[in-house]
This record gives C-alpha cells, sequence and structure tokens, in this order.
C-alpha cells in the first residue's frame, strides 16, 4: 500500500516537473517500501524504426526524487522484439553529466511493442521489473511524396 | 577523358561530403573526456597481496588537484554483483566526503604534478585482506568532469 502510494505521488511530481520527453516515459517503484522509482523511455519519442535511439533510464530516490548515480555496473536491460522472439541485453552506461541517468544506444528494426526487461541492484535493493514501450511506427510512414 | 576526369571529381567531392554528414551525425563518444584506460590493479583483479599503490591511466590530462581519488575497504560479500552493489552504495556516500581518512585505504597520492594522466594512489601499510573500492572524479583539462570506480579483492589464498 505504501509502495503504491510512494509511486503515485511520485508519478504526480514527475508529470508536475518533469519535461514533456518524461511524459512519455513511465514509472515503477521497486524496494519492498518503493524506495526507488525506474524511470524508462526513449530518447526519441514518439519511437520510429530504423533511426538511431537510446535507451532513457532514469534512477531516482521516491522520497526526495534525488537522482542516483554509479549504478552503470549493477543494472541490466534486455530488450525483446515485438514477436517476442529476437532479444538482446543493452550495454547501459551512466550518461555523462547527468548523475542518475543511463543510456543505451539502439536502432529499432521492427514496428510495433517491444518489451523491456530491466533488473539488477539498487544499492542493496534487488529487482527485476518489464516495461512496455509505446507503439513504435514504421519510418515509412513519414516519406512525403 | 575530360568528361570522365570531371564525373571522378564531382563523386570523390560527394564521396567526402556525405561522409563528413555521416562522421557529423554518428554518435559520437564523448573524445577528450578523461576516462580510465587502464589500472593496476584492474577491474575485479583478485590478488594473493595487497598492493603498494593503485595506479589509474586516464584517457586525457586531469587537473589532479581539482579531482578526488579514493580507496575505501568494502564488506566481504561472496557474490560478486552485489559486492559491486555495496560499492556503488559507498561511492555515493563518501566519494566528495571530507575528513574521511581514518576510513580510508589509501594514504593520498604520490607526487604526479599539476596535471596527469597517470595517477598512484598509494595504499596504507597493513591494511586487511577483502574486497577494496577505487573511487574517482576527475576534471580533465577540456574542463569536463568524469567519475568512476572499480572494485578488486586481495585474497592470500587466490579466491576460489
Amino acid at each position: 500500500m505504501r509502495s503504491t502510494l510512494t509511486a503515485v505521488v511520485a508519478a504526480l511530481l514527475l508529470l508536475a516537473l518533469g519535461g514533456g520527453a518524461a511524459l512519455a516515459h513511465q514509472t515503477k517503484a521497486v524496494g519492498p517500501e518503493g524506495e526507488y522509482l525506474v524511470i524508462v523511455g526513449f530518447e526519441k519519442e514518439p519511437i520510429f524504426t530504423d533511426e538511431r535511439n537510446g535507451l532513457d533510464l532514469i534512477i531516482r530516490r521516491a522520497a526526495d526524487r534525488e537522482p542516483v548515480a554509479n549504478l552503470e555496473q549493477t543494472l541490466f536491460v534486455e530488450i525483446i522484439a515485438p514477436d517476442g522472439q529476437a532479444r538482446r541485453e543493452l550495454p547501459i552506461r551512466a550518461r555523462h553529466g547527468q548523475p542518475g541517468s543511463y543510456t543505451a544506444d539502439i536502432l529499432l528494426s521492427q514496428p510495433g511493442v517491444y518489451t523491456l526487461r530491466i533488473w539488477g541492484y539498487i544499492f542493496d535493493v534487488a529487482f527485476e521489473e518489464e516495461f512496455q514501450t509505446h507503439e513504435v511506427t514504421p519510418l515509412a510512414e513519414l516519406r512525403f511524396p | 577523358m575530360a568528361a570522365s576526369t570531371g564525373a571522378l571529381h564531382w563523386t570523390a567531392v560527394l564521396v567526402t561530403a556525405l561522409a563528413a554528414v555521416i562522421a557529423w551525425a554518428a554518435p559520437q563518444p564523448v573524445l577528450g573526456h578523461a576516462f580510465l584506460e587502464a589500472s593496476d590493479p584492474a577491474e575485479d583483479a583478485v590478488l594473493t597481496a595487497m598492493p603498494a599503490a593503485v595506479r589509474l591511466q586516464f584517457s586525457e590530462p586531469v587537473e589532479v588537484g581539482a579531482s578526488i581519488f579514493k580507496v575505501y575497504p568494502l564488506p566481504h560479500e561472496e557474490d560478486p554483483l552485489r559486492l559491486k552493489a555495496a560499492a556503488s552504495q559507498l561511492v555515493n556516500e563518501v566519494l566528495t566526503a571530507r575528513r574521511d581518512q581514518d576510513r580510508r585505504a589509501d594514504a593520498g597520492l604520490a607526487a604526479s604534478g599539476a596535471v596527469a594522466d597517470d595517477i598512484q594512489i598509494l595504499l596504507k601499510e597493513d591494511l586487511p585482506t577483502g574486497p577494496y573500492v577505487v573511487m574517482w572524479r576527475v576534471l580533465s583539462i577540456d574542463t569536463h568532469v568524469t567519475q568512476g570506480f572499480f572494485v578488486f579483492q586481495v585474497q592470500p589464498d587466490g579466491g576460489p
């Protein structure tokens, strides 16, 4: 109950204070008390196929929204294609100059909804969560004429 | 012949321009920043004896006086991932802490000048065996700040 409340409050704070890009991101509270927020999206949203993009993974402390840095060695992300067959573990790196922000480069080649499995440790909190991306649109839909 | 030479010239110009655009648009690692290139002990090394110093080799020179280098002992932990998690928590807690000499395993830096890409962190004498974390926050001469850490262990029997 407490973790749910923490997540709701944190999500409202993010909506109130976050930028436009953060609106498309998804947030889950992890830990026995919902101590940490795992916020996931992509650098470029909406997401199109066949253009360079990147994971946008943000870890914050739920209580005060302080970013949690230095987790790049204990966070792991696997991306699963819409068909559920192809999967790849992404090499996570910390974003330079943005504590608590992590990324991995990727180019999505199939339209549809991808699954992101994220697991590891945030300090002493072990977690594993799945996120679904928003619909990835074929880049061809933008072509004109 | 002149026509084909002209076509060749323009092809070369186009290829060069295309290469320039690709080079400009391609994802670039932040070149010029000081990233750790090598260390002794190496990341995740298991040693049989405590070294006298830790050596860090950066990709670019760093402003030594404006940078932080520390070595801390870690609690024993069998699981390597949990050990790294404990290290990351400690780094967040103590990297910028002041007056923490008593808790640290290092005794400061060997003389390396105001700017250096090769840093030697001296270790205290008679340190116990076990895991240690080496952490740093460096100001490179291009004024960018980077930070990182790694773990090494000292086990007289060489470990499992």
